[in-house]
């Protein structure tokens, strides 16, 4: 987040202060401020062009609603959730549909919008760590690293499916963590064994 | 979240945060991991305002890896110094250390290339230790990959007229 807020433009690689439009181009180049050399290809990237807005004066209101919240403006559409009218300013088509700019930014916070999703958690990650200490801490963790090891796992594998990724690896995972889980078990009862006899 | 239709491209490894750079269809996929918190970000091709690529050796990582590898060649050296006898036992913290003195070596020697991407909001940086033919192979796919995608997406050319004296289709 503050490294996406901190982003100013391209720099230079090596000391990171931002380049100046002329010093933007194709070729070897020295950064003015640290004196070291870097290779760079300048792009003109394209300007992205703004549709013009219909007005409802320019339609007349039989033509057109007015957007409920630029009202010089004519709506294109409605919210797909709370049924809004609003023009191209203020639609935000995600691809499964159009929304007005509330209910996205609503969507986002309550984390319903998949793809607005930025953050997650690495389950897959957390389920090997899990593993790696449960192996090493098996007696007498065993019985709680295991079983944690496998819920890491069943969330991992649900985030690897809704990715469209290989659940091999987690799979495996939740494998072992099964086995921590026996192993501990069958530990106890070889205990429990011995103390008897 | 993405799809599974992307390439990974690039990796980079800083000091708790390690980064991975995928190309999808429109453009680059950043996914930085911060222990386990996976924040994903974009660059797209048609963003990009600058790619570029340099040499690096990381005084930092220089500095740690040579600082283990001389702890260990240290304690060995005190270990054979106390009782010349006793190599043996010097040669526990002297194996521990070679893995150190390997990546130090190997980073004097080679250094890393750096790839960073440039884009009007965000960035994406790949490093390669040791194999700089597949770093400039990267850089030049991506430079390729994003000429490719901004000159789709520029004004096209104006069709030039047809000369006089061509008999066009009736429908021209």
């Amino acid at each position: 987040m503050s490294d996406s807020l901190a982003y100013r433009g391209p720099a230079c690689p090596h000391c990171a202060v931002p380049l100046q439009e002329e010093e933007q181009r194709t070729g070897s180049l020295v950064c003015a401020h640290c004196n070291r050399a870097f290779e760079a290809t300048a792009f003109a990237a394209p300007q992205h062009t703004v549709a013009p807005t219909a007005e409802v004066v320019t339609i007349g209101p039989e033509g057109a609603n007015a957007c409920a919240n630029h009202t010089r403006n004519a709506a294109v559409t409605s919210c797909q959730r709370c049924g809004l009218f609003i023009c191209s300013l203020c639609e935000m088509n995600l691809g499964t549909g159009s929304y007005c700019p509330s209910c996205f930014d609503r969507m986002r916070t309550e984390g319903s919008l998949q793809t607005g999703v930025r953050k997650y958690r690495d389950y897959a990650g957390m389920s090997l760590s899990a593993v790696i200490f449960g192996l090493l801490l098996w007696f007498p963790f065993g019985i709680v690293i295991g079983p944690l090891a496998v819920h890491y796992a069943l969330k991992g594998r649900k985030q690897r499916r809704e990715e469209q990724r290989s659940v091999v690896g987690v799979t495996i995972l939740m494998v072992l963590g099964i086995l921590e889980v026996a192993g501990w078990m069958a530990m106890v009862g070889f205990i429990i064994y011995r103390a008897a006899q | 979240m993405t799809n599974g239709t992307r390439k990974l491209v690039g990796k980079s490894a800083t000091f708790g945060i390690r980064q991975r750079v995928y190309q999808t269809a429109d453009g680059f996929d950043v996914e930085m991991r911060e222990q386990y918190e996976v924040m994903q970000r974009r660059v797209l091709f048609d963003d990009v305002q600058l790619v570029t690529i340099h040499h690096r050796l990381g005084p930092l990582y220089l500095i740690l890896t040579g600082s283990i590898a001389s702890l260990f060649a240290f304690i060995a050296i005190l270990i054979v110094s106390v009782d010349a006898n006793d190599w043996e036992a010097a040669l526990v913290p002297a194996f521990i250390g070679l893995p150190f003195l390997i990546l130090f070596l190997a980073r004097l020697a080679f250094g890393q290339e750096v790839i960073t991407i440039f884009g009007r909001r965000s960035k994406a940086e790949m490093r390669f230790a040791i194999r700089k033919r597949l770093a400039r192979e990267t850089y030049g796919k991506i430079c390729a990959a994003v000429r490719e995608a901004q000159r789709g997406t520029s004004v096209p050319p104006v069709a030039e007229p047809f000369p006089e004296g061509i008999l066009l289709p009736p429908d021209l």
